[in-house]
C-alpha cells in the first residue's frame, strides 16, 4: 500500500501499459465480446485509480530519478492541480471511449484495446511529466497509436487522414525539439546549476528567470508555440485536424477532441506562459489575433459545412479558439478561464462526436442532406444531441456558459495589451476589441448548430430511415453521463475550478510583477521586429 | 540402405570427435581463466612471458582459435549433413564461452584499473583497452546471435552447412583483432583475416546465381579497397618510418615538411580503403547487390560486426593517429553527408527488403560518421552508444527477414503486407526494430540518435550544417520505415501471409535471438546512463596519452629515428 502512495503517479502513467499487454494476452474469441468486457473494467479500474487523487484520498508525490546524469535527463513526474484536472479528463474521457467502441469498434479488438491503452500513457504521461525531455518521449510515443487508431479502424479516407495527422505532428516536434534544446543548452550555460537535472522544469524554469535574454526568449517561445498550436489547433495549421475528426472513429474522435487537442493548450500554458512570461506578453498582441481568426473564422467555415462531423470538428476548433483568448489576457480570471475552458471542451465535444456518431451507426452516412425527421424517428439521441448543442453554444446554466464567461471577463477586465506591431506599423489593438468581436464567434455557433439541428431532426423523414432504431443503452449510459457532468459543472463550477484555480492563478500572478511601462514594451515589440529582419540589436 | 549406414556408422565417428572436441574446448577454457588469473600468473614461473607480454588479454582470442579448430576438425570427419550441423552447436558455444570470459575479463583487468596498469598486447602490436573489450564484446555477441537465427537457414539452403561456422568465426577472430590493432601490419592482417572470411561466406549458396554474383562484386570491389588502403598505408609508413601507431604519431608530430600531393593522396586512399568496408557512399556500391544476393545472415554479420570492427579501428586510426592533420576529416564529413542522404533517397524506392535494409545501413554509417569527425571525446562516446543499439536494432531487423525467408522464402516488401494477422509477435518486434532504426522515441535508436546529434551540436557552430542535414535525412526514413509497418498491420494479408500456416510452427532459436534483441533495443534507452557511462570511459582511456609507448621494442624505436 505503501509503495502506492509512494509512486502514486509512475503506477497511474505506466498501468495502462500494463493493461495494453494483458489485452495481448486474451484470446479473440469470435464476437470479442471478452476483449470489449476487459477494454472496460480495464478503464474504470484507471479511472478509478485516478480517482483516488481526484477526492483526495491521495495526495500524489512529486518522482525524481536520475535517468541519463551525463545529459542532464531525469524521471520526473509530478502533480499540480492543473495537470491532474486534465489527468482526471483523460481517464474519465477514456471510460467513456471504451463503452463507446462497445457498440463502434467491431475488427481487430485485441489491438484496438492496446493501443488505445498505449495512447492512454502516452497522454497521461505529457499531463504529468516534470522533465522536458520526458515530456517530449511522451509527446511522440502517442503519435504512433493514434496513427494506427485512425488508419485501421477510420473511414474511407483514413490513410491520408492519418499520414496528414503524422506529418503535421512531426511538423511540430521539430520545433519542440529545437526549442528544448535551446532552453537546455542554456541551462547549461549557466554556473551552479545541477547539471544531472538540466531537463527538469524547476531548473529550466529558475534557468530562465536567471538571465535568458528577451530576444532568445521570443525565438524559444515562438518555436514552442509552433509545436503546440498544430495541436490545438491554431488556424493556419488546422487542417489536419477536421480530417483526422471526420476519418477517425466515434471513441477515436471523442479523444482526439476531448484529451489530444488539450495536450496543445496544456504545452502552452505550460511551457509558454509559465516559463517564458516575458516572451508570452511580447507575444500576447499576436496570440489574441490568431484567437480571434480561430473563433471566428472557423465558426464562419462550420457555417457552411456538409458533412455533420466536419461541422462538430470546425465548431471543436473554433470553441478551442476560447482557450488562447483567455491565454492572451495574461490575467488569473483569463488563465482560469482557458483551462476551465479545456475542461468543458473535452466534455461537451466528446458528447457532441458522440452524438454525431451514434447516428453514423445507423446511417452510415455523415451528410447532413441524408437527414431530416429525426427528432421523431430516434427521441432519445434528438435530446441528447440538442442538450449538448445548446451546451455548445453557451446556454446558462451549462457549462460552455460558465467557462466562456470566465473567458470573456478575464479578457475584458485585461490589459494585457492595446496595440500590435504588424510588419512595422503599429496599429491600436486592444484585447477588450478583440473580446467584442470574439463574441461574434458564439453567434455564429448558435446559428450553425440550431440549423444543423433543424436540419437533422425536423422536416420529413426519408423513408430509408424508417426502421433505424434509437440509443442503445450504453449510448444512453455515455450521453447521460457527460450531460450530468455538464450540467453539474454548469451549475457550480466551483466544484471543477478549485482543483487548478490556485495553481494557474499562481501563474498568472508573474505576469502582475511584470507589469512593464510601456516604453519598455514598446522596446520589447521593436525587437521582435529587428528578430524578424533577422538583425540582433 | 547404404545411405542409412553410411550416416550410422559418421554419426558413430562423429561422437568420438565431439567428446574430443568439447575436451578440447573446456581445457582451453580453464587456460583462458589462468591467463587472465592475474594472482596465478604471479606464482607460476613457467608464465612469465605471458605476464612480460601482457598475452592474459588473448584469452578469448586464444579460445576462439581452438573453437575453429575444432570445428575445422569435425568437418574434416563429420562425413554426413548431419555431423555438419554440430558444427553450430560448437560454434555458438564457443561463442558464448568467448562472450564469458570477455564478461569476466571486464570485471578482472578493466573495472579496477590498478590490476594492470598498460593495455599493450605483444609489445604494442595489438592494445586491448577498454574500447576494444566494449567492441569485441559487441561483435561477439553480435556473432552470437546470428548464430543463433541462422542455423535453419544454412541447415534448409546448403550441403554443407558446417564449413560456414568456421569462416563466420574467422571473420570475427579477424573483426576482434581489428579492434585491437594498433600497427599497421597487424591492420592489415586482421583486416584481411576478416574480408577474406567474408568473400567465401558471402558467395556460400553454391547453388545461387545470385550468391555468387554478390561474392564475386564483393571480391573485386574489396580487394580495389583493400589495395588503395594498402598502398595508403604504405605512404604514411614511408613518411613516418614507422608502422606501430604510437610512434607514427610522435613521428606526424615532428614531421617538419610533406608535400601536401602525398598527404592528399595517402589520405584518400586510406579514407577510401576504409570507407569501402564501411560501406559509406560513395564506396557503398557493392553493398545492394552484395546484401542482395549473399545468405540473410551473412548479411546480417556484414552489417553490424565488420561495421563494428571496421568503426573501433576508424577511431583509432584517425582519431589518434591522424588526428591533428587535416584533410580527412573534411572527407569524411562529405562522405557522411552523402550516405545520410542518398542512403535514405535511394532507400525510398526499394522493393527488395534485403536491398532496403542495404540502403539503410549506408544510411546509418553516415549518422555514425559524425561522431567521429567531430572529433571530440563526447562524439565519439555518442558514436558507439549508437554502434550498440544499431547492433541490437540491425540484427533483430535481420532476425525477422531471415525468420520470414526461411518461412516464405520471400524478400519483397510487398509480401510482408498483413503479417500482424498470421505473426503479431513477429511484427511486434520487426516494428520496434523499425521504429528504432527510425529514431522514433522510446527506443534505442532515438537515443543513440539524440546523443549523436547533441554531441555534434555541442561540438561547435561549425558542425551545425551536420546536425541539420542529419536530422532532414532522418526525416526521409522516416517513411520507408514507417512504410513497412503500415503494410504489416494496416493493409490486408497479402498471398504470402495467407499461405502462412495459422498457428506458427515453434522456433525457440530465433525467437530467443529476437527477444534478446527486443528488450536490449527497449532497455538501451531505459539505461542509458550506465551505457553511456562505458562508453565515455572507454573512449577516454583510449585518447589519454599512451604511457607505455617506453615499452616498445628496441627495434621498432631504432626504425623510427633511421630516416
Amino acid at each position: 500500500m505503501n509503495f502506492f502512495v509512494e509512486h502514486y503517479l509512475s503506477v497511474l502513467v505506466f498501468l495502462p501499459i500494463i493493461l495494453a499487454l494483458l489485452v495481448l494476452c486474451i484470446p479473440e474469441t469470435g464476437d470479442g465480446k471478452r476483449l470489449h468486457q476487459f477494454g472496460i473494467a480495464g478503464t474504470v479500474v484507471l479511472f478509478l485509480y485516478s480517482a483516488l487523487a481526484w477526492n483526495g484520498m491521495i495526495v500524489p508525490k512529486a518522482e525524481t530519478l536520475p535517468w541519463i546524469p551525463q545529459l542532464g535527463i531525469s524521471f520526473s513526474l509530478g502533480a499540480d492541480g492543473l495537470s491532474m484536472t486534465l489527468v482526471f479528463l483523460t481517464t474519465f474521457l477514456l471510460l467513456m471511449a471504451t463503452v463507446a467502441s462497445y457498440t463502434s469498434i467491431h475488427k481487430r479488438l485485441k489491438l484496438y484495446y492496446s493501443m488505445l491503452f498505449i495512447l492512454t500513457t502516452a497522454v497521461l504521461g505529457v499531463f504529468l511529466a516534470r522533465d522536458m525531455f520526458l515530456f517530449f518521449l511522451f509527446w511522440e510515443l502517442e503519435l504512433i497509436p493514434m496513427y494506427l487508431l485512425i488508419a485501421i479502424w477510420g473511414g474511407p479516407r483514413r490513410d491520408y487522414a492519418a499520414m496528414k495527422f503524422v506529418l503535421y505532428t512531426l511538423f511540430g516536434s521539430v520545433f519542440l525539439v529545437a526549442g528544448m534544446l535551446a532552453l537546455y543548452f542554456h541551462a547549461r550555460s549557466l554556473p551552479g546549476v545541477d547539471t544531472s537535472m538540466l531537463f527538469h522544469f524547476n531548473t529550466l524554469q529558475s534557468s530562465i528567470a536567471a538571465g535568458l535574454p528577451l530576444a532568445s526568449q521570443v525565438l524559444i517561445f515562438t518555436a514552442l508555440f509552433i509545436t503546440f498550436a498544430v495541436k490545438l489547433p491554431v488556424v493556419p495549421v488546422h487542417t489536419w485536424l477536421p480530417d483526422a475528426h471526420v476519418e477517425a472513429p466515434t471513441p477515436i474522435s471523442m479523444l482526439l477532441a476531448g484529451i489530444l487537442l488539450k495536450m496543445g493548450s496544456y504545452g502552452m500554458l505550460r511551457f509558454g506562459f509559465e516559463f517564458l512570461p516575458e516572451a508570452a506578453k511580447v507575444a500576447a498582441p499576436y496570440i489574441g489575433l490568431l484567437a480571434v481568426i480561430n473563433i471566428v473564422y472557423t465558426a464562419g467555415v462550420a457555417l457552411v459545412q456538409k458533412d455533420l462531423k466536419k461541422l462538430i470538428a470546425y465548431s471543436s476548433v473554433s470553441h478551442m479558439g476560447f482557450v488562447l483568448l483567455g491565454l492572451a489576457a495574461l490575467n488569473a480570471m483569463g488563465f482560469n478561464g482557458a483551462v476551465f475552458v479545456m475542461f468543458a471542451h473535452g466534455l461537451v465535444s466528446a458528447a457532441l462526436f458522440m452524438c454525431v456518431g451514434t447516428l453514423y451507426n445507423r446511417t452510415h452516412s455523415r451528410l447532413i442532406a441524408d437527414y431530416g425527421g429525426f427528432g421523431s424517428q430516434t427521441p432519445i439521441i434528438f435530446y441528447f444531441f440538442m442538450f449538448m448543442s445548446l451546451a455548445s453554444l453557451g446556454l446558462p446554466l451549462l457549462i460552455s456558459f460558465a467557462s466562456e464567461t470566465m473567458v470573456f471577463y478575464g479578457a475584458f477586465v485585461s490589459q494585457s495589451f492595446s496595440e500590435i506591431n504588424l510588419f512595422g506599423t503599429v496599429l491600436p489593438w486592444s484585447i477588450q476589441g478583440i473580446t467584442f468581436v470574439s463574441g461574434l464567434g458564439v453567434i455564429i455557433g448558435a446559428a450553425y448548430l440550431l440549423w444543423m439541428l433543424k436540419r437533422v431532426f425536423f422536416g420529413p423523414l426519408q423513408e430509408r430511415w424508417r426502421s433505424l432504431p434509437d440509443a442503445s443503452t450504453s449510448e444512453v449510459f455515455v450521453l447521460a453521463t457527460l450531460a450530468l457532468l455538464v450540467f453539474a459543472y454548469g451549475v457550480s463550477p466551483k466544484w471543477i475550478t478549485r482543483h487548478f484555480e490556485p495553481n494557474v492563478t499562481a501563474i498568472a500572478e508573474r505576469y502582475e510583477q511584470l507589469k512593464a511601462p510601456t516604453s519598455a514594451q514598446r522596446a520589447s515589440d521593436a525587437l521582435l521586429t529587428s528578430r524578424a529582419t533577422g538583425a540582433n540589436k | 540402405m547404404s545411405k542409412t549406414t553410411s550416416r550410422k556408422s559418421g554419426t558413430g565417428k562423429f561422437q568420438v570427435e565431439w567428446v574430443l572436441g568439447l575436451t578440447v574446448l573446456v581445457m582451453f577454457a580453464l587456460l583462458g581463466w589462468l591467463m587472465l588469473n592475474p594472482a596465478a600468473l604471479a606464482s607460476s614461473g613457467w608464465m612469465k612471458f605471458v605476464r612480460d607480454y601482457n598475452l592474459m588479454y588473448l584469452g578469448p582470442e586464444t579460445l576462439l582459435s581452438v573453437v575453429i579448430l575444432a570445428c575445422t576438425l569435425l568437418v574434416s570427419f563429420g562425413q554426413t549433413k548431419e555431423d555438419h550441423e554440430k558444427n553450430w552447436l560448437l560454434a555458438t558455444l564457443g561463442c558464448t564461452f568467448t562472450l564469458a570470459v570477455l564478461g569476466l575479463h571486464y570485471f578482472l583487468l578493466y573495472a579496477n584499473p590498478t590490476v594492470v596498469q598498460s593495455h599493450l598486447v605483444f609489445a604494442g602490436l595489438l592494445n586491448a583497452d577498454l574500447l576494444s573489450l566494449v567492441s569485441r564484446i559487441l561483435m561477439v555477441a553480435g556473432t552470437l546471435l546470428v548464430l543463433l537465427f541462422s542455423r535453419v537457414f544454412f541447415t534448409q539452403k546448403t550441403e554443407v552447412p558446417g564449413e560456414f561456422y568456421i569462416l563466420l568465426l574467422s571473420a570475427l577472430l579477424g573483426g576482434m583483432f581489428l579492434s585491437m590493432a594498433n600497427d599497421l601490419i597487424m591492420v592489415f592482417v586482421a583486416l584481411e583475416t576478416l574480408s577474406i572470411a567474408s568473400y567465401i561466406m558471402v558467395a556460400y549458396l553454391r547453388g545461387n546465381v545470385f550468391s555468387a554474383e554478390a561474392g564475386l562484386k564483393y571480391l573485386l570491389y574489396g580487394s580495389m579497397a583493400t589495395a588503395a588502403l594498402l598502398f595508403g598505408l604504405s605512404i604514411l609508413y614511408g613518411l613516418t618510418g614507422a608502422v606501430s601507431f604510437p610512434l607514427i604519431a610522435n613521428a606526424l608530430a615532428t614531421v617538419q615538411k610533406v608535400d601536401p600531393l602525398v598527404l592528399a593522396i595517402m589520405t584518400v586512399m586510406i579514407v577510401g580503403g576504409v570507407s569501402f568496408k564501411l560501406s559509406a557512399a560513395p564506396f557503398h556500391m557493392w553493398a545492394p547487390d552484395t546484401y542482395e544476393g549473399a545468405p540473410s545472415p551473412v548479411v546480417a554479420f556484414l552489417s553490424v560486426v565488420s561495421k563494428i570492427a571496421a568503426f573501433t579501428f576508424a577511431i583509432r586510426f584517425f582519431y589518434l593517429l591522424l588526428g591533428p592533420m587535416t584533410g580527412w576529416v573534411e572527407l569524411l564529413s562529405v562522405l557522411a553527408v552523402v550516405s545520410m542522404l542518398l542512403g535514405n533517397v535511394v532507400a525510398l524506392t526499394q522493393k527488395n527488403i534485403k536491398r532496403l535494409l542495404a540502403y539503410s545501413t549506408v544510411a546509418h554509417v553516415g549518422y555514425l560518421l559524425l561522431g567521429l569527425v567531430v572529433l571530440t571525446q563526447d562524439g565519439l562516446a555518442s558514436l558507439f552508444y549508437y554502434l550498440m543499439t544499431y547492433l541490437f536494432m540491425n540484427l533483430g531487423a535481420f532476425a525477422v527477414v531471415t525468420h520470414f525467408e526461411n518461412k516464405t522464402g520471400s524478400v519483397t516488401i510487398a509480401n510482408y503486407a498483413g503479417l500482424i494477422r498470421k505473426r503479431p509477435w513477429l511484427t511486434l518486434v520487426f516494428s520496434v526494430m523499425l521504429l528504432s532504426l527510425a529514431g522514433i522515441p522510446i527506443t534505442a535508436g532515438f537515443f543513440g540518435k539524440f546523443f549523436l546529434f547533441q554531441s555534434v551540436a555541442n561540438a561547435g557552430s561549425q558542425h551545425l550544417w551536420l546536425v541539420v542535414i542529419a536530422l532532414l535525412a532522418s526525416t526521409i526514413s522516416l517513411y520507408y520505415y514507417l512504410n513497412i509497418i503500415r503494410l504489416m498491420v494496416i493493409a490486408e494479408p497479402s498471398e504470402t501471409v495467407e499461405a502462412l500456416p495459422g498457428q506458427s510452427a515453434a522456433a525457440p532459436l530465433p525467437a530467443f535471438s529476437m527477444a534478446v534483441c527486443l528488450v536490449a533495443t527497449l532497455a538501451l534507452g531505459l539505461f542509458a546512463g550506465p551505457v553511456m557511462d562505458l562508453s565515455r570511459q572507454a573512449v577516454a582511456q583510449m585518447a589519454q596519452p599512451t604511457v607505455t609507448a617506453t615499452k616498445l621494442m628496441p627495434k621498432q624505436i631504432s626504425m623510427a629515428q633511421q630516416p
